[in-house]
C-alpha cells in the first residue's frame, strides 16, 4: 500500500485555532483570571472585608473600626497605621508591612490590615 | 489537540483549596485557622469545630473574666483558701502541665504567680484608659505580690477531678502556657475528626499538621522584632513554631515600654532578649520553651531546650544579632 503523506489543510488550521481558543477561554473561566497584577492592602473590620487598597498608590485612609478609627497610610510601597484612638496603640507602634501575608491588627477596633495579591510564599508571618 | 484542551481545563481545578478564618475575641489575641479542604463546606465544618473548642477552652482558662462559679480556673482562684473545686478535664490537664512546667524550669515559669500578673495587668489597663496617669507598679506592691506564689499551694486530685489552692492569697495565671496547650488539644480533636492538613495560629503560637495543597510543607515566617522584614522562615509538617513577644500587651511610661513577660526574680519585664522563637513537636512545649528561654540566660535556656527532643530556638538580642541552636533548620 502506498503511504499517504498527511499534510495540513486550511480546515485543519481553522480547527486547531478554534480548539486553542476554546482551551484559553475555558482556562480563564475555570481558573478565574486574576485582576490586574499587584499587591493590595486588604482592610477588614470584624471579619468583613471593607476595602482593598493598591499598595502602589500612596494615600491616607481613615478606617472606621468598632468603637473607634485607625488611620492607614500607604507610602513607598508599604502600609502603616499612623494614628488610632484605640486604648493601647499597638497598631501604631507596629512596623510597616509590604509582603504578602503580613498583617497589622488593631484588636480593640477589630481591624485587620493584610497584604494580599501575589501567591503567598509564606502561610503565616509571626507574630 | 483534544488532550491539550482537556488537560488545560483539568489542570486548573485543584483537588483541595486553601481556606482561612480569623477570630479576634478569643484568648485576647487574633486566632486563625487555615486548612486545605476539598470544599468550602468541609472547611466551614472544620473551622466551626476549631473555634467552638477554642471558645470553650478560652472560657475555662480565663482568670480575668471567667465564671467564678464554674469549673474553670476563675473558680479555682475564687475558692483559694477554701474547698477544692471540681474542674473540667482540660483544666486538670493544663494544671498538671503547669506543675510539670514549674519543675522543669525551676520556677521560672510559675502558673501560681497570678498576683504579679494581675498587678501588671491592672497597670496596663490604667495606662490604656488614662495615659496621663500611666505608671508602673511600685516596688512595694511588686514585692508584696511576689510573696504570694508557689505551686505547692496547688493540690490536684485526679481521682476526684478537683483542684484546690490552699493559700487564699495565691492566684493562678496560665498566660505562659495556655495558648500552646489549647492548640494541642484543639488539633487533637480536629485530627480525630479526620482533618489532615491544618494550621492553627493563636497570636504567634502556630501548630501545623500535614501539608499545603501542593504537597509542600507549611511555611512560617518570623518577623524581625527590631525592624521591618522577615527574619527567618521555617518549613513545618507536624510541628509547632512559637515566638515570644507576640501580639504584645505593652504599656508606655515616660517614653519607656514595658511588656508583659515578667521575670519573677525581679517582678519586672525581662529585658535580656528582643525575641525568642522555638520549634518543637508540640505546641505546649514550644509555648513553654519560648517564654522560659525569653527569661533565661542563654546557657540555662539551652540546657532546658536539650531536654526536649526535636526542639530548637532562634534568639534575637537587643542589638539585633541572632543566634540559632543546632536543631534550627537552615
Amino acid at each position: 500500500m502506498k503511504n499517504r503523506r498527511y499534510h495540513l489543510t486550511k480546515w485543519d488550521v481553522v480547527l486547531m485555532a478554534a480548539l486553542a481558543m476554546t482551551s484559553v477561554v475555558l482556562f480563564a473561566v475555570v481558573c478565574r483570571l486574576p485582576r490586574s497584577p499587584g499587591m493590595y492592602v486588604e482592610v477588614s473590620v470584624s471579619g468583613t472585608v471593607t476595602q482593598q487598597l493598591p499598595l502602589a498608590e500612596d494615600g491616607i485612609f481613615v478606617i472606621q473600626g468598632i468603637g473607634g478609627t485607625n488611620t492607614l497610610t500607604i507610602a513607598d510601597g508599604r502600609a502603616r497605621i499612623t494614628d488610632a484612638d484605640c486604648p493601647d496603640a499597638v497598631c501604631v507602634r507596629a512596623h510597616g508591612i509590604k509582603q504578602t501575608g503580613e498583617q497589622i491588627i488593631c484588636l480593640p477596633h477589630q481591624v485587620i490590615c493584610e497584604i494580599v495579591g501575589d501567591e503567598p510564599d509564606l502561610d503565616v508571618i509571626l507574630p | 489537540m483534544l488532550a491539550v484542551v482537556m488537560s488545560s481545563t483539568v489542570g486548573c481545578s485543584p483537588t483541595v483549596e486553601r481556606h482561612e478564618a480569623t477570630r479576634l475575641e478569643l484568648f485576647d489575641t487574633p486566632i486563625s485557622v487555615i486548612a486545605y479542604t476539598k470544599t468550602k463546606e468541609e472547611f466551614d465544618a472544620l473551622s466551626h469545630l476549631a473555634f467552638s473548642e477554642l471558645s470553650r477552652l478560652d472560657a475555662l482558662y480565663d482568670v480575668y473574666e471567667g465564671d467564678e462559679a464554674g469549673n474553670g480556673l476563675a473558680a479555682v482562684n475564687a475558692h483559694a483558701g477554701g474547698h477544692p473545686v471540681e474542674v473540667d478535664p482540660d483544666v486538670m490537664g493544663l494544671l498538671q502541665w503547669a506543675k510539670k512546667a514549674a519543675e522543669l524550669t525551676h520556677g521560672v515559669i510559675d502558673a501560681s504567680a497570678g498576683q504579679i500578673c494581675l498587678l501588671w495587668q491592672q497597670a496596663r489597663e490604667t495606662a490604656a484608659q488614662h495615659p496621663e496617669r500611666a505608671q508602673i507598679p511600685s516596688k512595694a506592691a511588686i514585692d508584696e505580690a511576689l510573696q504570694h506564689r508557689g505551686m505547692d499551694a496547688l493540690i490536684l486530685d485526679t481521682d476526684a477531678g478537683t483542684a484546690c489552692l490552699t493559700d487564699p492569697n495565691v492566684r493562678l495565671d496560665v498566660g505562659a502556657l495556655a495558648k500552646g496547650y489549647a492548640a494541642d488539644v484543639v488539633m487533637e480533636r480536629l485530627v480525630r475528626e479526620g482533618y489532615t492538613d491544618v494550621m492553627l495560629n493563636l497570636g504567634g503560637n502556630v501548630l501545623t499538621r500535614g501539608q499545603r495543597g501542593d504537597g509542600s510543607p507549611w511555611r512560617i515566617g518570623i518577623r524581625n522584632p527590631l525592624q521591618e522584614g522577615v527574619l527567618a522562615e521555617v518549613a513545618s509538617g507536624d510541628g509547632s513554631v512559637v515566638t515570644s513577644g507576640g501580639y504584645e500587651r505593652k504599656m508606655e511610661v515616660d517614653g519607656k515600654e514595658y511588656h508583659h513577660i515578667i521575670d519573677l526574680s525581679t517582678g519586672m519585664p525581662a529585658e535580656r532578649w528582643a525575641q525568642v522563637s522555638v520549634i518543637s513537636t508540640h505546641s505546649a512545649e514550644a509555648d513553654l520553651l519560648t517564654t522560659a528561654l525569653f527569661l533565661l540566660p542563654e546557657e540555662d535556656g539551652r540546657a532546658l531546650l536539650a531536654q526536649f527532643d526535636g526542639a530548637a530556638a532562634c534568639y534575637v538580642r537587643q542589638d539585633g544579632s541572632v543566634t540559632r541552636t543546632e536543631g534550627w533548620p537552615h
